[in-house]
């Protein structure tokens, strides 16, 4: 599996020069034909930063309660990389649909990946990207999604 | 030193050009250096490349600076030249013994006419080229730089019109006035282009520096200190490697990761200048 380029994959999303949470939502739900929710979930997280729940109808992002804005945003901008990602056929979703099909009714699951995957490389170094995008757009008008 | 990501050109601007000044000679005698080389000017050709090089970098970093992106052709067109050059050199007939003024004696040949037409050419375009990415800059920060590029420029030119005149033509007394301009001119443009590139520098990158450094180093320190990374290489990398904002974003990260993956909290003193450096990102732009 070969990943495209995250710079240009970016451009291709946002164009280039600054954008928000707000617009890089908007595009993907075009993109997925599906809305996206963002939901902020208080309860135990563990060591897990965000989590990305797709259905049928919807697609929910969950992420931790966080004192650090900065540190929300790139949790989020990390899970909506996977979304980007799988949109374009790219890379198939963590768990495929056979093993969810096992995952029903569980009580707990967990998984293991290989180290320095490459697709969480690609969308940590989207995160790090949008994040860079965001900062230079708003900074000190907070992003109405996390408001 | 200060090392951030746009300034990786201009340390290999400032390398090449180091290389090509004592390749010409400036620490070591020429005769010495080109003795090594086989004492038939090979050193003149490594000079010229070396300062292609110097000055292609050099053209780099100020895009960068400038934020205007690579246009592909145009950006590597100089390169273009070096296997031209390198060609060329090696048709020039009697090419020894090491001389400082190897072009002029040698002038007769169509080799050394190219070689020395197509470094100049090279120059020329670069110069050209970085004048006209500044052209939507303020004129007043950019002045004195683009002065001093002109006048580089004018240089070269002057060497080109040597080298055609002295070559194509009978006039070779007017051919080597007009050359004879290359030397003065050159370096006086290159002065000025220095002081230039140094007001801007300073004007650009001072209050960035005294906004951010105290913060990168202490945030780098954090970071080894924690082992926040699972190499200990990773965090003064970074400090190298990335601009001074994104390296404190990505240290911020970082921090965070590992506060999420130990499920620690760091000490109240500590988590209070995170949070002040936190909100200065927040309210850079």
């Amino acid at each position: 599996m070969v990943l495209p380029s995250v710079e240009e994959k970016v451009r291709e999303l946002c164009g280039v020069g600054t954008t928000s949470m707000t617009e890089v939502v908007e595009h993907l739900v075009a993109i997925c034909q599906k809305p996206i929710n963002l939901v902020e979930h208080d309860g135990e997280w563990g060591s897990l930063t965000a989590l990305k729940v797709e259905f049928e109808d919807r697609i929910n992002v969950l992420f931790p309660p966080q004192n650090s804005l900065h540190y929300k945003l790139h949790c989020i901008y990390h899970e909506l990389g996977h979304i980007y990602l799988e949109s374009l056929d790219l890379a198939s979703p963590e768990i495929s649909q056979s093993l969810l099909k096992e995952t029903q009714n569980a009580i707990s699951v967990s998984c293991r990946h290989i180290e320095d995957d490459p697709v969480e490389r690609w969308v940590e170094a989207f995160a790090f990207m949008m994040s860079k995008k965001t900062r230079a757009h708003s900074s000190s008008v907070l992003d109405p999604f996390l408001c | 030193m200060v090392k951030v990501k746009e300034s990786r050109a201009s340390w290999l601007a400032s390398v090449f050009g180091l290389i090509a000044l004592y390749v010409m000679g400036i620490f070591t005698p020429l005769e010495t250096i080109d003795g090594y080389l086989g004492g038939v000017n090979v050193a003149n050709l490594l000079q010229a490349i070396f300062a292609l090089l110097a000055i292609f970098f050099f053209n780099d970093s100020v895009r960068q600076s400038a934020n205007v992106p690579k246009v592909r052709w145009t950006y590597y067109t100089p390169l273009l030249s070096i296997p031209v050059m390198i060609l060329s050199f090696a048709l020039i007939q009697d090419k020894g013994p090491t001389a400082s003024d190897f072009i002029v004696t040698h002038m007769g040949q169509l080799a050394t006419a190219t070689y020395s037409g197509v470094y100049m050419l090279a120059l020329l375009f670069t110069v050209l080229r970085i004048i006209y990415v500044l052209r939507h800059k303020k004129r007043s920060q950019y002045l004195t730089f683009s002065v001093g590029l002109l006048v580089v420029a004018v240089a070269c030119a002057c060497h080109i019109a040597f080298v055609v005149l002295f070559h194509f033509s009978p006039w070779h007394g007017f051919a080597q006035a007009i050359g004879s301009w290359f030397d003065r001119l050159f370096y006086a443009g290159l002065s000025v282009t220095a002081a230039g590139w140094l007001i801007l520098l300073l004007s650009k990158q001072l209050p960035r520096l005294r906004l951010w450094m105290a913060d990168t180093l202490w945030l780098t320190a954090l970071r080894m200190r924690v082992n926040a990374d699972r190499s200990r290489f990773t965090p003064a990398w970074d400090f190298f490697n990335e601009t001074l904002e994104d390296g404190i974003y990505k240290s911020l990260i970082d921090l965070h990761n590992h506060e999420r993956a130990n499920l620690v909290t760091f000490p109240g003193p500590v988590q209070s200048r995170i949070s002040k450096i936190e909100s200065k990102l927040e309210t850079r732009i």
